[in-house]
């Protein structure tokens, strides 16, 4: 167990490397001076050189390098230069949404996926399975923030049943914010529940042609049985890493999903800093993410570990 | 016992007929493939969707008034028989613009998928090839594949400026990782085969060996992989431009009318239904050829087809009540009901 | 259809713990119904080992699956008989009533132990759950079972594996907590397909001698399923061949290996090593390939591999008879082959002439 937790965090390392250097390598992805394109057109000569001074511009790319990585390890990102606050400060004021959002959308997602992939696995080839596929298919095909846009037309400016757009924080009430948090979670939601559900139904039907299956069966035990103690524990392991893997997804999705009910949270930090072309803010919700990412596959990884004994017991004949 | 060597009875018949069929399989290999892709309703459906969404965006700007005539008189119609799908705030012709965004939407998609395919390529084939480049190239891809794809097209775009030549550049570096996993994986099993052993024993090129003999057999996935990188891509590229962060206007795509559309959303409906409807009715057309060419292509996948299962059960059974007839044989057909799994 | 051999034994009262009759096994598939399983009959009485020979692809482990009705039911057609102790017509149960002759009265041990062992559960939990599922013991009275069950399989340590993943043990550990599941609730029959395949060679002289204890001490009948001449030489009483879906010779284990009948079990024993096999000479083969299953061939199933055969062989299927060579010692009707020509193969042999046989 020991030496698989080492093994895990030194892949961590060159994973990390290469989110560094990508995050840093955008800045200087501009073409031209960084400093003018951000400034635009109209800043004088001493303002762009004001702001190349600040952002280390000015040093050879190697040193800013190290500078910025050593800086980023001790939680400082840099000021906007747009708010003139720092890059965290304003990062975690605008975390708080987004997380909610996120969190609410994946518990949907399991909710609904797992269940409608157990059931198409069950039922393969009726039309139980069929309509779940359907369903799973349609879910990726419609972007969320296209659902987000649909969702908010019929439900809010159609029917009316729901508010249109905003964000109510859940310490104002919690009914209130899930009012307001219903039909972006929905949106943003979908995807998922689909992909969760294909993942369930493949891995379903993956432990059903396995041995250990015919052997609970040649023992006795009953269907039901058979189905959630043998078959859905051993699929849980795909599953789980799926969720996991589409976690940065969903993330993001957020983001995207928040810009169309106008929730206050990264999505429109990131779209407000585009069109101000605030790149040191962009900088480090990119960074932020990433790395969320590549922790959360950590810990996923870890889980896997506690439910798979043939990864705990690593260093075993298999 | 002795008498086992040479018997008249066995090869000789055996041997005709295997090469016989060989020589066949390898003649109607093509036109089995388009026969199969017929056959297969949803690949042909999503097949059909896309040829008429392409069919819109060739013809429908020729058909249609100019997407960028602003027309004051003429702001936020409804859909009527002037204009089908309606105006803008500025009185331009929704359904024009929609026919325009079809252009946009599909060369991006097009463009990047293409790009992607051959850049994904080469990097999978030779990281597959050359265990130094794999180590470099996979640490590269597992990186970049850790930035979610719209937040990392977002921070490219933010950097490079908003222009339609730069979201394909942006497409292209988030996606590329995905292809080259999946064709690096492909050609690794190929790798392993000993023909390629025997090759390199005869002293044949690294270039020769990949491009020649490998990259033959990473086609098929690659297709699939291409065609999924294209729904992909016109779903970022939309989300991108919905952002404000992709194709810059007056030029219309589906994502930067839906953002017209959002601003509108209490008075002008069709502004967001009908460029929405076009995005949803094109992913699900991409989806659906790439499942039906995963299907067909991918012979790994074609057991866990849904309904296939099913359909050859009920064909088996008409076949085995048909010969049952013949034989006039009691055939009892066990029906039993309460199985489960 | 034909007559069988079951059918002469069908006297009241036998000691038979599985009969089965005229047992036809039909699979739907993509390239159309595919009939595994061809008219097989047999019997297995109480402490007998039935064996069962034949490549892989004849269709012996859909035989003891079929028996198990453990095949997808969506996918898969009985016909036939299976009696089970006398009295019960196996597939005419309903999956609910099928379920409690699983692992109590009908016990099975798999080829491959490192897959049939759930990987995510104790050695203890599938022992416990398997005796569980028949009994109303406690979890403690059970694990005291299981516990008991592992130390008569003989495997190192019994506490130890309980607490233990399947991971964790070799093959030869799994394979006996295979059997010690399967033997959990004292069996009447026992289906062993292919249990030994899987081990190295000091690993499967000690199941199958646990194999034969257990059917001493429970006085179980044992279907053996193999593909090795020598583990039925060692451990069966009788044996069926079978060849595509059918059995093509019928009798007890010295007959089987002295007067073997069918051209295709000669070749089975002449291409088995043994002790006095001239090890100068290559083995010979049985020339050709098995025909797959979605075209049979009409006929004779083995004619065209047949060094033997003639044109006759292919008109039509031949029929499973009682053999009876002269001067043998086997009672007539207790071996069956599955060949026209069977009587004439050894003069033919003797004489050396195989060439012969195009022109009948």
């Amino acid at each position: 167990m020991a030496g698989y937790l080492m093994r895990r965090v030194l892949a961590l390392v060159p994973v990390l490397c290469v989110v560094a250097v990508v995050t840093f390598g955008l800045m200087h992805m501009m073409p031209g001076d960084a400093a003018a394109v951000m400034l635009g057109p109209d800043a004088s000569e001493e303002q762009v050189e004001a702001l190349r001074e600040s952002l280390g511009l000015n040093e050879p790319l190697i040193v800013q390098f190290f500078s910025w990585v050593g800086s980023a390890l001790t939680g400082d990102l840099g000021t906007s230069f747009f708010i003139g606050l720092p890059v965290t400060e304003v990062l975690f004021a605008a975390l708080g949404p987004t997380i909610n959002l996120a969190l609410l959308a994946q518990v949907l997602a399991i909710l609904i996926g797992v269940p409608a992939g157990i059931l198409a696995a069950k039922r393969q080839g009726t039309g139980a399975d069929q309509a779940v596929m359907a369903g799973a298919l349609m879910g990726i095909s419609v972007p969320s923030f296209l659902l987000g846009l649909f969702l908010m037309l019929i439900f809010g400016v159609w029917l009316g049943w729901l508010p249109v757009a905003g964000y109510v924080p859940p310490e104002d009430g919690l009914a209130d914010a899930l009012r307001y948090l219903a039909l972006p979670a929905v949106a943003l939601g979908s995807m998922q529940a689909a992909l969760i559900a294909r993942m369930t139904r493949t891995a379903m039907l993956d432990t059903f042609s396995k041995n250990y299956m015919k052997t609970a069966k040649a023992k006795g035990v009953r269907a039901r049985v058979s189905l959630y103690k043998h078959a859905l524990r051993n699929a849980a392991l795909p599953i789980i890493t799926t969720i996991g893997q589409t976690l940065g997804t969903l993330i993001a999705g957020a983001a995207v999903v928040e810009t169309v009910f106008n929730i206050p949270g990264i999505g429109q930090l990131v779209v407000n800093s585009v069109e101000r072309r605030d790149l040191v803010v962009i900088q480090g919700v990119v960074l932020l993410i990433a790395v969320a990412y590549v922790l959360i596959n950590f810990f996923v990884d870890i889980l896997y570990s506690v439910l798979d004994p043939r990864v705990r017991f690593a260093g075993g004949d298999s | 016992m002795t008498h086992s060597t040479t018997t008249p009875h066995s090869a000789r018949p055996d041997i005709t007929v295997g090469s016989l069929n060989r020589i066949d399989k390898t003649r109607s290999r093509r036109s089995k493939f388009l026969r199969r892709f017929a056959a297969h309703k949803l690949a042909f459906t999503g097949g059909s969707i896309l040829v008429i969404v392409t069919l819109v965006a060739i013809f429908g700007p020729m058909l249609t008034p100019s997407p960028f005539d602003v027309a004051g008189a003429n702001r936020l119609q409804p859909p009527s028989l002037e204009h089908p799908f309606g105006t803008d705030n500025y009185g331009r012709d929704v359904l024009a613009r929609v026919a325009e965004g079809a252009r946009v939407s599909l060369f991006v998609g097009a463009f990047t998928a293409v790009c992607t395919a051959v850049l994904g390529c080469a990097v999978g084939l030779y990281a597959a090839y050359n265990r130094v480049a794999d180590m470099i190239l996979m640490r590269i891809s597992d990186g970049l594949m850790a930035f979610p794809a719209i937040l990392l097209a977002i921070a490219i775009m933010a950097a490079l400026g908003q222009q339609t030549s730069n979201v394909i550049i942006a497409l292209t570096i988030v996606f590329t990782p995905y292809v080259a996993r999946i064709v690096r994986s492909s050609a690794l099993v190929v790798r392993e085969q000993t023909f390629v052993e025997a090759l390199k024993a005869q002293g044949a090129s690294r270039t020769r060996i990949i491009w020649i003999n490998i990259a033959p057999n990473v086609v098929s996935p690659l297709i699939v992989q291409a065609t999924f990188v294209f729904a992909d891509s016109i779903i970022t590229e939309a989300a991108l431009s919905f952002l404000g962060a992709g194709v810059p206007p007056p030029a219309p795509s589906w994502g930067n009318m839906l953002l017209d559309g959002k601003n509108l959303i209490y008075t002008a409906w069709w502004m967001t239904v009908f460029p929405g409807v076009f995005i949803m009715s094109t992913i699900l057309a991409i989806n659906l050829l790439g499942d039906g060419l995963r299907d067909l292509l991918d012979p790994t996948y074609r057991s866990k087809t849904s309904g296939r299962k099913r359909k050859a059960r009920k064909a088996a059974r008409a076949a085995a009540r048909q010969t049952a007839a013949h034989q006039s044989t009691a055939s009892r057909p066990t029906t039993r009901e309460g199985e489960s799994s | 259809m034909t007559t069988t051999h079951a059918e002469n034994h069908d006297d009241a009262g036998s000691p038979d713990v599985l009969r089965v009759r005229d047992l036809r096994t039909s699979f739907a598939t993509e390239d159309g119904l595919v009939t595994a399983v061809d008219g097989v009959s047999f019997h297995v009485a109480r402490g007998e080992i039935l064996g069962i020979v034949g490549e892989s692809g004849c269709g012996k482990s859909v035989t003891a699956e079929s028996v198990m009705r453990l095949l997808d039911e969506d996918t898969t057609d009985y016909d036939g008989s299976v009696t089970f102790d006398g009295t019960t017509e196996l597939l005419e149960l309903t999956e609910d009533q099928m379920r409690p002759y699983r692992g109590s009265r009908l016990g099975m041990i798999f080829q491959d132990p490192m897959s049939s062992l759930n990987p995510v559960y104790t050695i203890g939990n599938q022992l416990i759950e398997a005796i569980r599922t028949h009994t109303r013991l406690t979890k403690q009275q059970a694990a005291d079972k299981a516990l008991q069950m592992l130390q008569i399989t003989g495997i190192p340590e019994p506490e130890l594996r309980l607490r233990q993943y399947p991971h964790q043990l070799s093959g030869g550990q799994r394979q006996r907590v295979v059997i010690a599941m399967a033997m959990c609730c004292e069996p009447d029959l026992l289906i062993a397909d292919e249990p030994t395949t899987a081990l190295d060679v000091t690993t499967q002289a000690q199941i199958l001698r646990l194999i034969d204890d257990l059917r001493c001490n429970y006085d179980t009948g044992t279907m053996f399923i193999t593909h090795d001449l020598g583990v039925v030489a060692e451990i069966c009483d009788r044996v069926i061949v079978m060849y595509l879906g059918q059995v093509i010779e019928d009798t007890d284990v010295h007959t089987l290996f002295d007067e073997p009948a069918h051209p295709y079990t000669r070749g089975l024993l002449a291409s088995t090593p043994s002790l006095e096999t001239d090890n100068s000479k290559d083995l010979p083969i049985i020339p050709g390939a098995v025909p797959t299953l979605t075209q049979v061939p009409d006929g004779c199933r083995f004619a065209a591999r047949c060094p033997f055969a003639i044109d006759e062989c292919t008109r039509a299927t031949p029929e499973l008879r009682p053999h009876q060579r002269p001067g043998s010692h086997t009672a007539a009707g207790d071996h069956l082959v599955r060949c026209i020509r069977a009587e004439e193969i050894p003069d033919l042999l003797s004489t050396g002439d195989e060439q012969e046989d195009t022109d009948d």
